[in-house]
């Protein structure tokens, strides 16, 4: 029959682990935990005798810097490397920070109902209308620059994101029957909460967090970007950007290795964000 | 078969197998089936879930879900001409056309924020027979399936409509352009037992007055006893009796079929203990060697564990088959 | 009636306020979801509770599982009336009363093993150590027909029939007296429901567990239940032992009911004796509320209230022609 090859092939296709995906990850996650062994210097380690090195495949470059130094002579390759963890670290903090505020106020606005979900679903549109980035600003003139404001200001601003897909999940979980008779069995309240409700939205908020430590690093590297988040001389990938901004006419290695490493790591928790989405279905389980 | 059974012949399935590729293996939902439905005629097709009978309503239709779902072998022969070797637009020309479908939640089935006139005229647009007015066509599809005051119920959208009025307007839209055949997939499962049976009777008289055929696909023997003519039994992915209704209802042969008759309690007629088939249909991805049956039925004998029975005719018309050995 | 055992409804109303506005609702109609609802079952027997989808049956259920507080009215459960008491009191009667509902794909928590979910009621009520409830969870296994290795498995490991198997033993958990069965086997299929109907009679005789039918297949209702309500727009229209109501009803309503259901026998076509659908609950029509679609009709019929009355004795009905 005739369509019979093609559907063979697009079966494959659809069960297909993303290698890309995984890898990028992994590499990710590799350079986060080993990184201090990989990385040939200390990110703070100067020297003022080999700055601006290019990378190793152009002229001037040396096999000792393999991505060229910047303009302090510190090794971009080491930095990048230590900064994996610096950028896992704070996406981390991050989405512990706001996932834990935005699970439990969209778990109370979702099964309560009534008076308890109108304030805070309406806390959640207050939030959501102020701008994160003043929201930052702000915060930063109060506290001055550094990772725990970052952490802070992310954390405060994403937790109604977080709220709003809780609750629509718990919404539609809440009309399955077994919550009624959790009831009748004399289940209260709580229990009901976190030990019905909750493991029923425990896939939704995997794929989510995946799909968020891609925005956070984003968001992070913006902040430092701006100079409002980490401070120098951390190895933050957004700050290195930031670094390089001023030189990116004689010495684009700086800026480009760093986003190079931002596209990367976003790249491979979207792929893998969306491809958990698809195995941890359960609708895809029976199949 | 004679020339003369062959003119009325209007859907012929020879061989069909169904199955669907999974990480875990081969689900084999329809496993060679063979039956046929001539002009004009209400045929039940009777299974529980699982047992084929929707794959199969799927499979004529040309709308297996893809990837997975495959039709492997076998051929649809709608007035002889093979549906399996039609294109995906001849096919697009067939449905809804000389093929429509009923399915069972009509809540589902009609686009809740959609009016129903413009719903239903969707069927006539599509299929570029716009002669006349299009709501004039509207309100007679309507009229058709008694809905009251049509003319002003057209501008109304379905959730306005209560489940069985929703029912008569998919019914409705599933008659409008005439087709030889209606393919009902559990038109009443979601009706109350008042609206069941007048869903019933309107689809009884949609088929005398239009002179379509309808393939019934339910569970429920009573739909099948109220308004079948003949009556399919399927059971993981086979069909294991054919017989017409009369015949079925007195004397089944397949020792499902008569299980099945005997499991379900009648109005008025309270008995002491229900007759159960013990046991759970066999999973169609290793499905059993020899009879799907077998391992639930108390009359099994050797055979019927190693081999599949052949199909046999019991009356002289061959009206009345069977496949099971102990008939044999 | 007798308080002993069983379960006595008394004049069970619930009106579900309409209300417009967000902030500064008001309320601009009631919905009288379930009016003046009173019957009684004795221990060890079955109710069943007939009628169409929104003539309130669900609403009666939520209100005798306590899961929805009624306007008005009493459930006595053993001569003790559950209505209004204290949080405490409630929890412990929860015990008493459990329900299986109709889909058993829906009713057990996915995320949950077999064993958990049996054993949940158990450990909410503080029943038992570790073992105890273990060892409670295999025995409950047993006597709903389930494989005693089946504990460690998650629902969707199996079928339709063997869920409601899962649920029935969760109900029998915590040893109470009565089981709302809310459309127990409609989501089955036919070879399946004969099996669950059988256990659920066996369980009855063995236990001594009164239950509550709720179910739209007369024919099943009839198989299972001593005595029958019809409800019809949130009222009782007819109170009946099971043979008074099959063989002789007298509520037009429920006649056209009987008669209108579709029967697995080629040789007894049914006509569709019920035209018209039910009016919406939101208003009602006068008097009795079936009038506009009865075919016997009278004119002191669209005047006042109709309530139960007595026509024989144990044989109960609203129609007025039966005064």
């Amino acid at each position: 029959m005739l369509f019979k090859k093609n559907n063979k092939k697009q079966r494959k296709v659809n069960n297909r682990i993303p290698f890309v995906g995984i890898s990028f990850v992994g590499g990710f996650l590799f350079l986060v935990v080993f990184g201090n062994w990989i990385a040939p210097y200390d990110y703070e380690y100067w020297d003022m005798a080999s700055m601006m090195l290019p990378p190793a495949w152009l002229d001037g470059g040396s096999m000792a810097h393999v991505l060229g130094t910047d303009a302090l002579g510190r090794d971009v390759f080491s930095r990048l490397i230590h900064g994996s963890r610096f950028s896992l670290l704070i996406a981390v903090a991050c989405i512990a920070c706001y996932g834990t505020i935005g699970v439990i106020m969209g778990l109370l606005s979702g099964f309560m109902g009534g008076i308890t979900d109108m304030v805070i679903m309406r806390l959640c549109d207050l939030w959501m209308s102020m701008p994160a980035i003043i929201l930052a600003i702000i915060l930063v003139s109060l506290m001055g620059p550094s990772a725990l404001t970052v952490i802070i200001v992310v954390g405060i601003a994403g937790w109604p994101g977080y709220a709003r897909i809780v609750r629509g999940e718990c919404l539609s979980i809440k009309q399955n029957d077994f919550i009624r008779l959790a009831r009748v069995a004399g289940c209260s309240n709580f229990r009901i909460m976190f030990s019905h409700v909750f493991p029923n939205i425990a896939n939704t908020l995997i794929v989510l967090v995946t799909l968020n430590i891609g925005q956070m690093i984003i968001l992070t590297a913006t902040l430092s970007f701006l100079g409002l988040g980490t401070q120098p001389p951390s190895p933050d990938w957004g700050l290195m950007m930031n670094e390089g901004r001023q030189y990116i006419n004689s010495a684009w290695w700086l800026v480009v290795f760093p986003g190079v490493a931002i596209l990367m790591a976003v790249l491979g928790f979207n792929i893998v964000g969306d491809w958990l989405r698809e195995i941890l279905d359960p609708k895809q389980k029976l199949r | 078969m004679t020339e003369n059974i062959n003119k009325d012949l209007l859907l012929k399935i020879q061989g069909l197998k169904t199955h669907f590729f999974t990480k875990r293996g081969v689900v084999k939902a329809v496993d060679g089936i063979d039956f046929s439905i001539r002009k004009g005629e209400i045929v039940g097709l009777v299974g529980e879930s699982g047992s084929g009978k929707s794959i199969t309503s799927l499979s004529i239709m040309r709308l297996v879900p893809k990837p997975a779902g495959e039709i492997v072998e076998g051929k649809i022969l709608l007035d002889n001409e093979n549906l399996l070797e039609k294109s995906a637009e001849e096919m697009r020309q067939i449905r809804g056309n000389r093929i429509s479908m009923i399915l069972q939640d009509p809540m589902v089935s009609l686009n809740q924020i959609l009016r129903v006139e413009y719903q239903i005229g969707e069927v006539f647009r599509f299929h570029k027979k716009t002669n006349g007015s299009l709501r004039e066509k509207c309100i007679n599809v309507l009229k058709n399936v008694k809905v009251p005051s049509p003319e002003l119920r057209i501008r109304d959208y379905p959730f306005q409509f209560s489940g069985g009025m929703c029912q008569r307007v998919v019914i409705g839209m599933g008659i409008a352009n005439s087709p030889e055949l209606l393919i009902a997939d559990e038109p009443t499962t979601a009706l109350d037992v008042t609206i069941q049976s007048q869903i019933l009777q309107l689809m009884k008289r949609v088929q005398q007055e239009t002179g379509a055929a309808i393939l019934m696909i339910t569970h429920d023997l009573a739909t099948v006893a109220q308004i079948c003519s003949r009556v399919m039994v399927m059971y993981a992915g086979r069909i294991v009796e054919k017989a017409p209704v009369h015949t079925f209802y007195k004397t089944p042969a397949h020792p499902y079929s008569t299980g099945l008759i005997k499991s379900v309690p009648v109005l008025g007629k309270k008995i002491g203990r229900l007759f159960s088939i013990e046991g759970q249909p066999p999973s169609l991805l290793n499905p059993p060697a020899g009879c799907c049956f077998a391992s639930r039925c108390n009359m099994a004998k050797e055979i019927c564990h190693s081999e599949y029975p052949p199909e046999i005719t019991l009356d002289e018309n061959a009206n009345h088959r069977v496949s099971c050995w102990l008939h044999a | 009636m007798n308080n002993q055992g069983g379960i006595q409804v008394k004049n069970l109303t619930k009106h579900f306020p309409i209300t417009s506005g967000v902030i500064f609702s008001r309320t601009i109609g009631v919905v009288k979801a379930v009016e003046r609802l009173s019957f009684s079952i004795e221990r060890g027997k079955t109710f069943g509770l007939v009628g169409e989808s929104g003539c309130g049956k669900s609403t009666t259920v939520n209100m005798i599982l306590g899961l929805e507080k009624p306007t008005s009215g009493d459930i006595y459960i053993d001569g003790e009336n559950i209505i209004g008491l204290k949080r405490k009191k409630i929890f412990d009667l929860r015990r008493k009363i459990q329900a299986v509902f109709q889909d058993p794909f829906r009713s057990l928590n996915p995320r949950k093993k077999v064993k958990q979910i049996i054993s949940e009621p158990l450990l909410v009520h503080k029943i038992g150590t570790k073992k105890q409830r273990h060892e409670r969870v295999l025995e409950l296994m047993d006597l709903v027909g389930l494989k005693p290795d089946a504990a460690d498995h998650y629902p969707h490991e199996f079928s339709g029939g063997q869920r409601q198997r899962i649920a029935i033993a969760r109900a029998l958990s915590l040893n109470p007296e009565m089981i709302i069965l809310d459309e127990p086997v409609s989501a089955l299929d036919v070879s399946i429901q004969a099996q669950i109907i059988n256990l659920l009679v066996d369980i009855q005789q063995k236990l001594k567990v009164t239950y509550i039918v709720i179910s739209h297949d007369l024919a099943v209702v009839e198989h299972i239940s001593d005595k029958i309500g019809v409800m019809y727009l949130g009222q009782l229209v007819e109170l009946a032992s099971v043979k008074d109501l099959y063989n002789n009803p007298l509520h037009p309503y429920t006649q056209a009911l009987l008669a209108s259901v579709p029967i697995a026998d080629p040789e007894n076509i049914r006509e569709s004796v019920l035209e018209g659908e039910i009016p919406s609950p939101l208003n009602p029509p006068s008097g009795c509320y079936f009038h506009p679609r009865c075919n016997k009709m009278q004119p002191e019929c669209k005047k006042g209230k109709k309530v139960l009355h007595e026509s024989s004795p144990g044989h109960f009905t609203s129609c007025p022609l039966f005064a």
